[in-house]
């Protein structure tokens, strides 16, 4: 798969994941893992992109003695996931259109 | 390779990150090592599974440089040094690239003119010819002056069939100077915007 286009897709997979409920790095992969390729080295890049950009929120919880950062899906991670299917909307029309061969 | 070591070389690799950032990056492997060996997980395997602690640090480390850019080339804020900076580029710019390139263009645009020109130039050099002739032929009479006349309105008919030709070959001469505009322009723009 492209590399870009994988990017963007890791992106909402995450917050599809965020949105059933707040959730930690290791459970987020294991969520993601059978659906897309993704590593620990993936998914450090992708929280902070979106904790930058407002998506999701992050806070740190004591479990089993040492401290766990949990991630949280924000009105702003939800609207995104909403534009993402709109695009595959879009994206879909491209493809009929591409698969046949570019006859309408 | 045990997970203190992996963490040792991480660490060493993240050297080039600010504190903060290389704290959270230490936090975020130390989390996950932590919940894979409550998944029950033995360490060779964790560390196998983070990869080359080396490789992992860089690409955190190209990730925070490639969105550190993005945002200092969003907010930083103008200084009289940029200004000065951005003003001596568009002077050489203009010097070295504009300049020359306005002599192009002129010198396209006034051929095509002249192209234009030529071929309604032929048509009133014939005319002309032929109006001057028919005088003479009025007032002295000979066959030589009835081939004069015939030159003239060849002459005038070449002009005529030429126009046309001479009109497109103008046309797509002031498209082409037209389009040498716009690229020097955004040549201008994107240069200005590295700076």
């Amino acid at each position: 798969m492209d590399a870009q286009l994988k990017k963007g897709l890791l992106d909402v997979c995450v917050l599809a994941v965020l949105r059933r409920g707040e959730s930690y790095g290791y459970k987020i992969i294991a969520d993601i893992a059978p659906y897309i390729e993704i590593s620990e080295s993936t998914l450090y890049p992708i929280l902070k992109r979106l904790e930058i950009s407002g998506a999701v929120t992050a806070h740190s919880r004591e479990f089993n003695g040492r401290l766990r950062k949990y991630y949280a899906i924000t009105e702003k991670g939800q609207r995104r996931i909403l534009e993402f299917v709109e695009d595959v909307k879009e994206f879909e029309r491209i493809y009929e259109f591409i698969l046949q061969g570019g006859n309408v | 390779m045990t997970f203190r070591q992996w963490e040792k070389a991480f660490k060493k690799r993240l050297s080039r990150l600010p504190g903060e950032e290389r704290e959270r990056a230490l936090d975020y492997y130390a989390e996950l090592y932590g919940d894979k060996l409550d998944a029950g997980n033995s360490e060779r395997e964790i560390v196998r599974g983070f990869g080359d602690p080396k490789a992992a640090a860089d690409k955190i480390v190209a990730e925070w440089a490639e969105s550190s850019s993005a945002q200092s080339r969003a907010t930083r804020p103008r200084t009289a040094g940029d200004t000065a900076a951005r003003a001596a580029v568009a002077v050489l710019l203009f010097l070295f690239v504009g300049l020359p390139l306005l002599a192009v263009v002129f010198c396209l645009a006034a051929a095509g003119a002249a192209l234009l020109v030529s071929g309604f130039a032929a048509i009133l050099a014939g005319i002309a010819y032929d109006a001057y002739f028919l005088v003479q032929l009025c007032m002295y009479g000979g066959a030589a002056y009835v081939a004069h006349i015939g030159i003239g309105l060849a002459t005038a008919g070449a002009g005529a069939l030429l126009v046309p030709l001479f009109l497109c070959c103008t046309k797509w001469l002031f498209i082409g100077c037209g389009k040498i505009f716009v690229l020097t322009g955004r040549i201008v723009s994107g240069k200005r915007e590295a700076y």
